[in-house]
């Protein structure tokens, strides 16, 4: 479970990359592209999106669909919130993450626990911009009309078990995560499509405050 | 010293683990019969009640729908979505058991695909159960432990009613209560379903094939016939699944 939150959080803060099935980029694109994600971390002090997810089971021809808020501010908070079909939310202070569902909020700390402190850990290396150069997975940048894209495959047979790869869409303009795709390894795959983004709007401390 | 260990911890799972799944306060019915026709004569409002089998889900009109679940087992907390769909067998029809006309589950071509994940969509367990059959497409690799999934399959399958339901069934009024007991045989479950005493309204299935899968499962909030809220306990391993309707259909 905690590993999943991981892989799904890193995911939000990676900034950066290209289109599946479209043409590979050279290495000068790719440092480009890189440095266009640093550069955006360090300019980004908040997000404020809407998102929707579409989980797609391929056998079943089936989709769960559910949409939210999602919000981001510098250095290290988050909350990602769940509004249809059901309540949900997600908050991230620093070494604390709480969650609310259903109305009870419970917190972990994550310096008493480690998969927690790797999902910390992978967070600021995302805001920070050094996700791409992660050693947990290997990374290939390829570009479609208006989006670079990024297919991160983890390397450890451990999430390669419940995770087969990452696909990060960013928009070529500003570098933001327009999409993100996770791909599991029995083929259904969950879409996040993040729309109405607003960067550096003033955001409340209050909001990543769960009670 | 070790082997006395042993026992007193095998005692004490004995004794915490072992709820008795039969309903107590129990009067027998005053008859027992084999069919959906028994008649009651217990203090219910209504001259007549039906024992039947739970429908909802093999109901000829359900399709598919989709809980808002949370799964606590041992140290695991898994919260997240359960998504159940009828899988239909191209060679084998479905029996209407809503009309009541046959005191007996789904067809044997009939299945059920379960998937649980967590709220970003990323699968826990991915199962298909049928009459005869327990297919785990994908299971998360801490939760994939053969013995979790003996008891997942029993709690299922009388979730589901995914077998036929043979032999005698006896019938009781819980004095309490004033429900409905229904005692049957579904496969090696043995099975008892409670329902208010108008026989209408199931409240309770309780379940098991032998000590450690036995099952509790409580229906509540009916809409529009459906119960919007289903938990699921096994005492003897504190396992509790909690399923909150959100669609159907």
């Amino acid at each position: 479970m905690h590993k999943l939150i991981l892989i799904l959080i890193l995911t939000l803060f990676s900034i950066g990359i290209a289109n599946a099935q479209h043409k590979p980029l050279d290495a000068a694109t790719i440092q480009r592209i890189k440095e266009g994600v640093s550069l955006a971390a360090k300019k980004t002090e908040a997000i404020s999106s809407d998102f929707t997810q579409e989980k797609e089971m391929s056998i079943l021809n089936d989709k769960i669909i559910t949409s939210g808020k999602f919000y981001f501010k510098k250095e290290r908070l988050l909350r990602w919130e769940y509004t249809h079909p059901f309540s949900y939310v997600i908050a991230i202070r620093g070494d604390v993450i709480t969650i609310r569902d259903e109305g009870e909020v419970r917190s972990i700390n994550t310096q008493t626990n480690k998969v927690f402190a790797e999902v910390n850990r992978i967070i600021i290396g995302s805001v920070r911009g050094t996700l791409l150069d992660d050693d947990n997975f290997r990374a290939d940048y390829i570009q479609s009309n208006g989006h670079y894209t990024v297919s991160l495959s983890p390397i450890s047979s451990a999430l390669q078990e419940s995770l087969s790869r990452i696909v990060i869409y960013f928009d070529k303009t500003d570098f933001t995560v327009d999409k993100l795709e996770m791909y599991e390894p029995a083929g259904d795959f969950t879409r996040i499509t993040f729309s109405k983004k607003q960067l550096n709007q003033p955001l409340s401390d209050e909001i990543f405050h769960l009670r | 010293m070790r082997y006395f260990i042993f026992a007193s911890v095998g005692i004490l799972l004995l004794l915490t683990g072992c709820q008795p799944t039969k309903p107590r306060h129990l009067t027998p019915a005053s008859h027992h019969l084999s069919t959906d026709t028994l008649l009651l004569t217990a203090n219910c409002p209504l001259p007549t009640a039906h024992c039947q089998l739970p429908t909802f889900f093999s109901s000829s009109t359900f399709e598919k729908t989709l809980f808002k679940a949370s799964m606590d087992v041992r140290e695991h907390h898994l919260t997240g979505l359960m998504f159940i769909k009828k899988i239909r067998d191209p060679g084998s029809g479905i029996r209407d058991l809503s009309t009541g006309t046959a005191y007996s589950s789904v067809d044997a071509g009939v299945k059920y695909r379960i998937v649980f994940s967590n709220e970003f969509g990323m699968t826990y367990f991915d199962l298909e159960i049928g009459s005869d059959s327990l297919h785990i497409h994908y299971c998360f690799e801490p939760l994939n432990k053969n013995a979790l999934w003996k008891i997942l399959e029993t709690d299922f399958r009388l979730l589901l009613t995914t077998e036929e339901v043979s032999g005698h069934m006896k019938s009781y009024i819980q004095d309490e209560t004033n429900y409905l007991a229904c005692r049957q045989k579904q496969g090696n479950i043995v099975r008892w379903d409670l329902y208010t005493c108008e026989g209408d309204t199931l409240v309770e299935v309780r379940g098991k094939s032998n000590l450690a899968d036995q099952a509790h499962i409580a229906f509540n909030g009916y809409q529009q016939g459906f119960p919007s809220r289903i938990i699921i306990f096994n005492p003897f391993i504190k396992l509790n699944l909690s399923l909150s309707l959100l669609s159907i259909n």
